[in-house]
């Protein structure tokens, strides 16, 4: 079973020159956390979702790789949180999305195991694209798949009271 | 040694070999231990050495030394000691943009002169980069100050920096000969250095009242993870310092073999009381804080140096340079400095000390042996640990802040660190030469 088969039916794009204020009330609208952002070819340039733009609210020091792990000894800094989303909202999606998503693409001919394994390694949602390019041809998810593996199961339990 | 290799003088294959080392290092190409390994094997393949020899040119002291450290530092970093130092430093001097790049530099000088200065900067920048975030100020005079301050502080002590390692092991120069012949040059270079970056950044400083409020409400306190291992690490890493010192001088045992043993300690201490599983994971992750690459890049350089040196080309180098000083030790301590500090500011230090160790040692001919050589020692520690400062490849130290510069949206190009790193590095030179004559050969 291919990839096709889990896919979600119905998904939101989002353009990377909308603002990030935008892009947040349509995920917020939608009550979705992440969404793929297409260019006008069509092709995938990113992800943008709420962990990322979480990301960009921390201090520069405990973004970067190698960077601090705890920031318990700052006591107060939510107020400076808070003003970092006022910056970030007229910003565009472009900005903030995350654009080093070449581990996450899958194509439609992935098998279904191989999709279950990179969902549980990057998480979910994840976009398909065709075979060898950025065209962006839609998204699985952890819902989706386990929706795909349901049907199967009906099918399979189907199969077994036939053969009684 | 007059043989012929495949028909070609052995003396030749020596230099090939490690000036394809250099090559490498210098162009990037390769990781640095797998080019010294290729070389090494080569050096035994082609029969410059055979395998008895090649073992018996391995200083295990150094590695082990190495080994030891990077564990016990690797452990203790967990229990957040850094960062605590860092904020307590950073509200004593009331987060004052100008006490703070004088206490944050102290601090780097400090832990690089009692860890390796690459972990010393890996944890104290990212400090670096919050606190000048937090107080609106640009990052790159402290980024200076740290990699300038990092190298000068590893100068002080044996374990300071690899190449002190290198010499003390190979010489039997000691921690406390380090201390007393060091520390004094290093703390005027400090002091002078303080003075010189206050005059061109520090007191320019400027800051808002609200954002050093805000730092001020930091609590050091909650960057402290783990009270039992810092309690166990300060225990070994003071355990460690008598037996680099009294250990070394009363007992004669090797600081490898102290570095080790305190390691061992504290992983033992660090897995009492734990379910065998988690002293295993425990272990797995101490063992894992090793910098492998870096150990078997000075295996195999020993290896290379060794080969040189058999060829009887080490000895020759040795005689070129004292005639061409006239014989004169002065003059080849000041030699030694000088070029050692040019060799330093372009290329790896490492290799470079590695291989002018067997040729200052071929000096005791001429200059006498045993202490009567320490004078040239000190000139080349100065030299290739203060030479580091010169360009941002001078040292790996320089390249790991440049790497954090560069992730946290400021880089630092080579050529803007050249315009002020080369004339502060000839600076501390200008110190060390000075306070050598003084000291050494006046």
């Amino acid at each position: 079973m291919a990839c096709t088969e889990a896919f979600i039916p119905n998904f939101i794009k989002l353009d990377p020159n909308q603002t990030v204020k935008d892009a947040l009330k349509i995920l917020e609208d939608n009550h979705i956390r992440v969404a793929p952002v297409i260019d006008a070819n069509g092709d995938i340039v990113g992800m943008f979702g709420l962990h990322s733009i979480m990301e960009d609210l921390l201090p520069m020091a405990a973004q970067i790789e190698d960077g601090l792990e705890d920031l318990d000894f700052i006591i107060g800094g939510a107020p400076g949180a808070a003003k970092k989303i006022r910056k970030i909202g007229p910003r565009s999606v472009r900005d903030h999305m995350q654009t080093d998503i070449e581990d996450l693409l899958l194509t439609p001919e992935t098998p279904l195991l191989e999709v279950i394994r990179c969902l549980t390694r990057y998480g979910s949602p994840l976009p398909v694209v065709e075979e060898g390019t950025r065209k962006f041809v839609g998204l699985v998810s952890e819902q989706s798949c386990l929706h795909c593996l349901h049907e199967v199961l009906l099918e399979v339990e189907k199969e077994e009271q036939g053969q009684k | 040694m007059n043989e012929l290799i495949l028909g070609i003088p052995a003396q030749y294959i020596a230099v090939a070999i490690m000036g394809m080392v250099y090559a490498v290092i210098i162009a990037e190409k390769m990781n640095q231990a797998v080019i010294a390994l290729v070389a090494s094997s080569l050096a035994i393949i082609l029969g410059l050495l055979n395998q008895e020899q090649a073992i018996e040119a391995v200083d295990f002291n150094t590695l082990f030394l190495l080994i030891g450290m990077m564990v016990i530092v690797g452990i203790m970093k967990e229990t957040g000691i850094f960062q605590y130092v860092a904020i307590v430093a950073a509200k004593s001097v009331r987060a004052s943009p100008r006490g703070l790049m004088a206490v944050l530099s102290v601090i780097t000088a400090v832990f690089s002169a009692f860890l390796d200065n690459v972990t010393t900067v890996m944890l104290i920048v990212p400090i670096v980069i919050l606190l000048t975030e937090q107080l609106k100020l640009k990052p790159f005079p402290f980024l200076l100050a740290q990699i300038i301050f990092s190298n000068v502080g590893g100068t002080a002590t044996l374990i300071g920096d690899p190449p002190n390692i290198l010499i003390g092991s190979a010489v039997g120069l000691s921690f406390t000969d380090f201390l007393f012949n060091m520390g004094p040059a290093i703390v005027c270079i400090v002091v002078v250095m303080l003075g010189v970056f206050d005059f061109f950044w520090g007191r320019h400083l400027t800051t808002s009242m609200r954002a050093r409020a805000h730092l001020l409400r930091y609590e050091p306190a909650k960057a402290l993870k783990n009270h039992s291992l810092l309690i166990k690490s300060f225990f070994v890493l003071g355990l460690v310092m008598a037996g680099f010192t009294l250990g070394h001088n009363f007992l004669h045992i090797e600081t490898g073999t102290t570095a080790l043993a305190g390691a061992a300690l504290l992983m033992f201490l660090d897995g009492f009381g734990h379910k065998l599983t988690e002293k295993n994971k425990k272990a797995h992750a101490a063992f894992h804080e090793v910098e492998w690459d870096t150990i078997f890049f000075f295996l195999g350089l020993f290896i290379v140096v060794a080969s040189l040196e058999h060829t009887g080309l080490l000895a020759l180098a040795a005689q070129q340079i004292t005639s061409l000083t006239d014989g004169d030790f002065t003059k080849t301590g000041m030699v030694i400095l000088w070029a050692s500090t040019f060799f330093s500011a372009f290329v790896n230090n490492i290799p470079f000390v590695a291989t002018m160790i067997p040729v200052i040692q071929s000096m005791g001919d001429t200059f006498g042996q045993g202490d009567a050589l320490n004078p040239l020692w000190w000139s080349l520690v100065l030299g290739a640990c203060l030479g580091g400062n010169g360009t941002l490849i001078g040292a790996s130290a320089n390249v790991m802040v440049a790497s954090f510069a560069d992730r946290a949206g400021h880089s630092i190009s080579f050529m803007k660190y050249i315009a002020l790193g080369l004339p502060l590095t000839l600076l501390t030179i200008a110190i060390a030469n000075v306070y050598l004559l003084l000291v050494y050969f006046l």
